[in-house]
């Protein structure tokens, strides 16, 4: 064999031996990392070269600017920073964020990501290398649908393992939550107040139980910081029933089988003190398009309702609903 | 005419010769015996359809994999892609060694080429890799220069070229700067280059290097002109050293490149906005990249002109022998602009900004007229037609501009049409019969 053709072996060998690696590389996290579920919302188009994919956008995309250390901030907010977001996951493997740092973490489960720039003082915008699903020509539709039940909008979960020692994550699949939260502001029907009707599906083939006590408390108000970018007119907002929670057997519903739960909930009514920049304001005061809030369901903890009726059922997780105005 | 046409022509002269009985048949095959063995090389436009047919089908096979059938399974994908690059250079190998065909060899090397893109690509797709697209990128560039050296392939070195482009303008979306890409592509470029010896690579690499240095420059708001200038004077002092060390061909590429970009930004200047914008930015921190940058590409010019006049004794000679004297107008205008940015970016309070606006507008306006009427008159002397022409563009235009900015009656405009179109016509007629005698 003479030497040119040698050269010419080794230079496709080296070629080789680099996909190789890009694929070893990601079948290792697939094999040997752990499995996660991350909430999103998609949206659509296609790639030239690539095909068609579904562009998904994260719950952990944007995050608070509390979720960083004050003094890692700043440079979090610039473009192109490595990340890494430590993290819990719940009895469904929903991740949920935890805080967010420079460097590597020790003992601690987290995932690598890279800022992109933020315009909004109070948010860090993220991307972690998994906002593109690709899929078949023509079946990546059903993705970008998305799953409605009776107009409820199920979440998508996209299926991911996580590399242990670098925190590389890996898309192997997706789910629907099962179960989905739906908002319609009754401002016609209720204009003196702020009322909102809230309606909770089951999509699961099986009985389900939720918790929903009398003052609503298992719904909590948040605000959408997405939205915030006047210092003087920041809107903040405070939790004030400090009395300790103790569920009773009613406050447990149980859902059928593809069915929904609904009630109406006056916001006027909880127990929350809203202030725009100093001065505090009533939540029905909410005038402007910018503030928006949105109202999360908080699943207890098993051991708050293990002794009621009906808590081996007990739907275990997180619900948001999309941010909202009084407008 | 090169060697193979020489004695292309001079085998038909023979027998020509031959059955006039001007030459007898010992002495045609004492002739033919002198014709050296050819290398056999197969021409531009093969190598340019090969390229396309290569591309053609590189995409046709990306395409087919991005439809991404879910029925086939991951393994299968991967072996398939991983396979059919494996063949395409095994056939490349077996045409080029065993077949002796250079034509279809190159073919599909190049298509092996196209080939691991189209594997980087799918295999990010599996596993629905987003993580910094432009990576991707240059990894395939890496691929398409390592078998440009490896097969010596022209074909191959202007893939690399294209997709640093790409690579370069992918990475522009992510707001960093990254002058250390600018001196990696130019570390890969030139040694390729100056191996080859052939003006279709210099083109490629002056082109790419010139793309690349001006997409790094475009994050910067300000002074992309100015450093243009500078880059331009940079490419003609390098021409010099090429046509000194190397040859002339070889050379015009780069002075090509470096006269359309320096008339250009030079004329650029003769407008108040254009030197404000291009080299005149007023307490600017001394070590931001945007304002040192023009410091490092002015030393590398001078450096570049200093060596081909080095030892200065032999400058009158040099002078004497040099094929474009009017270059040295070239080097004024630089050392003017290095002078005009030093007093802007360095806070100078030799004069105020709007008045040093106006002299470094003046300057450039007198330079570049001096520079198209010597350029003009040359041009017309020597009949040579492209110097006249850019001379002419040169003047026309800035008696035009200037025209327009500074007179609105117009029957003033009226005669200066008249005038410039007989001046035109003029010097057209003058340069067309000192063509016809030379």
């Amino acid at each position: 064999m003479n030497k040119k053709i040698l050269i010419i072996i080794v230079a496709v060998i080296l070629q080789c031996i680099a996909l190789f690696y890009m694929c070893f590389q990601r079948e290792y996290i697939v094999k040997t990392g752990d499995k996660i579920f991350i909430r999103t919302v998609p949206i659509d188009p296609r790639d030239l070269f690539r095909g068609y994919y579904v562009r998904l956008n994260y719950e952990i995309s944007t995050l608070p600017e509390n979720y960083a250390q004050i003094n890692e901030a700043e440079e979090m907010r610039k473009s192109e920073r490595k990340v890494y977001l430590t993290y819990e996951t719940d009895s469904q493997n929903i991740l949920s964020p935890l805080k967010l740092t420079l460097s590597k973490p020790k003992n601690e489960r987290f995932i690598k990501g890279f800022t992109t720039y933020s315009w909004n003082e109070k948010n860090i915008n993220l991307r972690y290398g998994i906002e593109k699903f690709f899929m078949q020509q023509g079946k990546s539709k059903i993705l970008e649908r998305g799953q409605q039940f009776e107009g409820i909008r199920i979440p998508l979960e996209m299926e991911a393992r996580v590399g242990k020692e670098n925190g590389i994550l890996v898309l192997t699949g997706y789910r629907y939550a099962g179960v989905g939260i739906g908002l319609k502001n009754l401002k016609k029907e209720f204009p003196d107040s702020f009322v909102v009707n809230i309606k909770i599906a089951n999509t699961y083939k099986e009985k389900i139980s939720i918790c929903d006590p009398n003052d609503h408390s298992t719904f909590l108000i948040q605000l959408d910081e997405n939205n915030y970018y006047d210092k003087n007119k920041e809107l903040k907002l405070v939790y004030t029933n400090t009395n300790a929670v103790e569920y009773k057997n009613e406050d447990l519903k149980v859902l059928e089988p593809e069915s929904v739960y609904e009630f109406n909930f006056n916001l006027s009514l909880a127990n929350y003190k809203f202030y725009r920049g100093k001065e505090e304001i009533k939540i029905s005061d909410l005038k402007e398009w910018s503030e928006r809030i949105k109202i999360s369901y908080i699943s207890p903890s098993l051991d708050k309702v293990s002794l009621l009726e009906h808590s081996d059922k007990l739907w275990q997780g997180t619900l948001t609903t999309e941010s909202f105005s009084r407008e | 005419m090169n060697e193979k046409k020489h004695w292309e022509w001079l085998e038909n002269k023979l027998t020509e010769w031959l059955s006039k009985g001007i030459l007898d048949k010992d002495n045609a095959k004492n002739i033919l015996l002198e014709k050296p063995t050819f290398k056999q090389e197969y021409s531009l436009l093969t190598k340019i359809l090969i390229s396309i047919s290569a591309l053609l089908f590189g995409l046709g096979v990306i395409s087919f994999f991005a439809f991404n059938w879910s029925y086939m399974p991951k393994w299968l994908k991967i072996s398939t892609l991983f396979t059919s690059f494996i063949s395409l250079h095994v056939a490349g190998l077996i045409f080029d060694n065993k077949l002796n065909k250079k034509e279809m060899a190159e073919f599909f090397h190049l298509l092996g080429t196209f080939f691991f893109g189209a594997n980087i690509m799918l295999i990010a797709q599996i596993y629905h890799i987003e993580e910094h697209a432009p990576n991707g990128v240059f990894l395939w560039s890496i691929g398409a220069i390592i078998m440009a050296y490896v097969l010596n392939s022209s074909p191959q070195f202007l893939i690399y070229g294209i997709l640093t482009i790409i690579w370069q303008s992918m990475e522009r979306h992510y707001d960093l700067p990254q002058f250390w890409t600018l001196l990696l592509t130019a570390s890969i470029m030139l040694p390729f280059t100056f191996k080859k010896k052939h003006p279709f690579s210099v083109t490629i690499t002056v082109i790419t290097l010139f793309i690349v240095f001006s997409m790094q420059m475009s994050y910067f708001a300000i002074g992309i002109t100015g450093n243009l200038f500078f880059l331009s004077v940079f490419c003609l002092g390098i021409g010099l050293l090429i046509r000194q060390f190397s040859s002339i061909n070889l050379a015009l590429p780069v002075e090509r490149i470096g006269y359309i970009l320096y008339f250009t930004t030079l004329f650029s200047f003769t407008f108040k906005e254009g030197v404000k914008e291009g080299l005149i930015v007023f307490s600017r921190n001394f070590y931001s990249t945007d304002v040192f940058l023009p410091y490092i590409l002015s030393t590398f010019t001078l450096i570049i002109w200093v060596i081909y006049f080095f030892p200065l004794s032999t400058f009158p000679e040099k002078f004497k022998n040099m094929e474009r004297k009017h270059i040295f107008i070239a080097l004024i205008a630089f050392i003017f602009a290095v002078i005009i940015w030093s007093i802007s970016n360095y806070n100078i309070k030799l004069v105020e900004k709007n008045d040093l606006k106006f002299v470094a507008m003046i300057g450039f306006n007198i330079i570049a007229f001096i520079h198209g009427l010597i350029l003009l008159f040359q041009g017309t002397l020597t009949g040579k037609l492209l110097k006249s022409f850019t001379g002419c563009f040169l003047v026309v235009s800035i008696i035009f501009a200037r025209f327009a900015d500074y007179a609105s009656d117009l029957l003033m405009r009226s005669f200066a049409f008249l005038i410039a179109g007989a001046f035109i016509l003029f010097i057209a007629i003058k340069t067309s019969k000192i063509k016809s005698k030379i």
